[in-house]
């Protein structure tokens, strides 16, 4: 399972890390900084540290290459910084800490792109989204109010944990308690986009039959033409239509909800747990709580009233995983 | 139909007929339900928990095999208790590995401890659908004190089983490493939030007696830290 095995992991990734800093040091002259200029000539945008092989020509014609240090992918992205931001062919004034022993290495402060961009990794790329955007990049900075901590993992596809996945609703059963009915089979795919929330969309396709509410009887009451009417309808789905961020780690999800043939929008409210580097297989993460409400008998639910209460209240638990 | 607001008026025993709800049963007491022992209603009852998974979500956990006895004091809400055991085999993950994982050795160890239980040492109303429900839980032969916030949803006769029925909500919060259940925290949460949904009909039955016994075994069992933890919650009352 794999949160256990990412805890046997984490001494492993704590030595990782320690080496990491022993190896700056190192490699590195701390407080010896210099600026050197040229044209890149590789990515290579993987952790431990994205890299960039520069390639300069000296005075007197002759050409050197020099290897270019960064910080780790979950950093770069915490500022917006992706693969496309610098790229082979990109002609560059870079200001940062110089190798020891002469080496040809540098580690990154400050990149001046020709195109006019000033960027950094330790301060971001925000100010310069505009001429991100006329590249066409994808994952570019917005301009929204909120800079949301989904911003410090790439943008891209994303795909269930199916794993770490619930989906429950309840309802008020004659005043007295809230049931709590799981879906036990579906799937729901992410287009993530971070630096601009609105650009990304869920859609979530849930197995009708596989409703357990725990009571077989009641079970079959559910899945029966007075409810769900699985034979008929055997999918239920939900398809994003809008995000509305209301804070850095919430909004409001609008989409489109498809039940026994009918669809109608629903808002849910969405909290943005983490957004993080899985520390076992290196693939980010993504984990959301969300909540919702419709009432059933919009969809032609209407079996059992008054028995089950006309409001059914959504509740999902949900983790993604960047599909490699 | 509200049946909160219903219930909210229970105390005046005509209101409560005029919401339509069925007639107040004769010695109805505050809740317009009899006093004595009730079941729980094993198709109307849930009891789901969750914890926080690396920082991502909280998955959402339940407990399928659920019985025990409601003791009520229709008259005396603070004299009421209840007990409670739930078949450890019975935990549902969603994922067959994981039930099986839950219940090996590494976690519940079912085979010899099968059974999480509560007793109750005080209920304290805050009002007449409020208040705190104080007791003891056992896991893996570990005995600790846990609060309960309780809502009393409704109790009325039961519009189609003719017979009392009252019905709860409550909710409360418990350290797994208190229990011995400490395996990956803090990757995994210690904390583990615990919601009750729970219906119980008036009488008795061979299950839910059975339940209320082993609850009690898992006190007059509990060990002599755990009964000093009983004497200072009673110190506190």
């Amino acid at each position: 399972m794999r949160p256990y095995l990412a805890f046997l992991f984490l001494p492993f990734v704590q030595i990782d890390t320690a080496a990491a800093h022993h190896a700056f040091a190192a490699d590195y002259e701390p407080g010896n900084e210099g600026e050197v200029e040229g044209v890149i000539t590789e990515v290579i945008y993987k952790n431990p540290h994205a890299r960039y092989y520069l390639e300069v020509t000296n005075d007197d014609g002759s050409k050197e290459l020099w290897d270019l240090q960064t910080m780790n992918l979950m950093m770069l992205g915490r500022v917006g910084w992706t693969k496309d931001t610098l790229q082979v062919g990109d002609h560059i004034k870079v200001e940062g800490i110089l190798g020891r022993h002469d080496t040809k290495r540098m580690s990154i402060s400050v990149v001046t792109v020709d195109d006019g961009r000033v960027i950094s990794p330790q301060r971001g790329i925000r100010e310069s989204s505009a001429e991100l955007s006329a590249r066409g990049s994808a994952d570019v900075a917005a301009s929204g109010k909120f800079d949301s901590i989904a911003s410090n993992i790439t943008p891209g596809r994303y795909e269930l944990d199916d794993t770490h996945a619930y989906l429950s609703f309840s309802y008020s059963h004659l005043g007295l308690s809230n049931p709590q009915i799981h879906f036990a089979d579906f799937e729901a795919s992410l287009e993530l986009n971070g630096n601009d929330m609105s650009l990304s969309h869920v859609s979530i396709i849930i197995d009708a039959a596989s409703v357990d509410s725990a009571v077989p009887a009641l079970d079959d009451d559910l899945k029966g033409a007075d409810f769900f009417d699985v034979a008929n309808y055997p999918k239920i789905t939900f398809k994003s239509t809008a995000y509305e961020e209301t804070s850095e780690s919430s909004g409001r999800l609008t989409g489109d909800l498809s039940v026994r043939g009918v669809t109608k929008p629903i808002t849910l409210e969405v909290t943005i747990n983490s957004a993080s580097m899985n520390p076992l297989n290196r693939r980010e993460m993504i984990g959301f709580s969300a909540t919702g409400s419709f009432n059933r008998s919009d969809y032609g639910l209407t079996g059992y009233a008054p028995l089950i209460g006309d409001e059914l209240s959504l509740a999902v638990q949900i983790e993604f995983e960047k599909v490699p | 139909m509200n049946f909160r607001n219903c219930w909210n008026l229970a105390a005046v025993f005509t209101l409560l007929a005029a919401c339509g709800q069925g007639e107040p049963v004769a010695d109805g007491g505050l809740l317009g339900i009899p006093s004595g022992t009730y079941a729980v209603d094993k198709s109307h009852t849930y009891v789901t928990f969750s914890y926080f998974h690396q920082g991502l979500s909280y998955p959402l956990l339940r407990a399928t095999g659920i019985d025990g006895e409601l003791e009520l004091d229709s008259n005396a809400l603070e004299k009421s208790t209840v007990s409670i055991a739930v078949d450890v085999d019975s935990i549902r993950t969603n994922l067959d590995y994981f039930d099986k994982e839950l219940a090996s050795r590494k976690f519940f160890h079912a085979d010899k401890f099968p059974h999480i239980t509560f007793s109750t040492h005080s209920y304290t109303p805050r009002n007449e659908s409020l208040g705190e429900l104080t007791g003891f839980i056992t896991i893996r032969d570990i005995t600790r004190p846990i609060v309960l916030s309780v809502v009393i949803n409704g109790a009325m006769e039961h519009p189609m089983l003719n017979q009392p029925v009252i019905g709860f909500s409550a909710s409360g919060t418990l350290r797994r490493s208190d229990f011995g259940l400490d395996r990956f925290v803090p990757m995994v949460a210690d904390q583990v939030e615990i919601r009750i949904e729970a219906e119980f009909l008036h009488g008795s039955n061979d299950g839910s007696a059975a339940a209320v016994r082993i609850a009690a075994d898992a006190i007059a069992n509990a060990n002599a830290a755990s009964l000093q933890v009983f004497a200072e919650i009673g110190a506190d009352q």
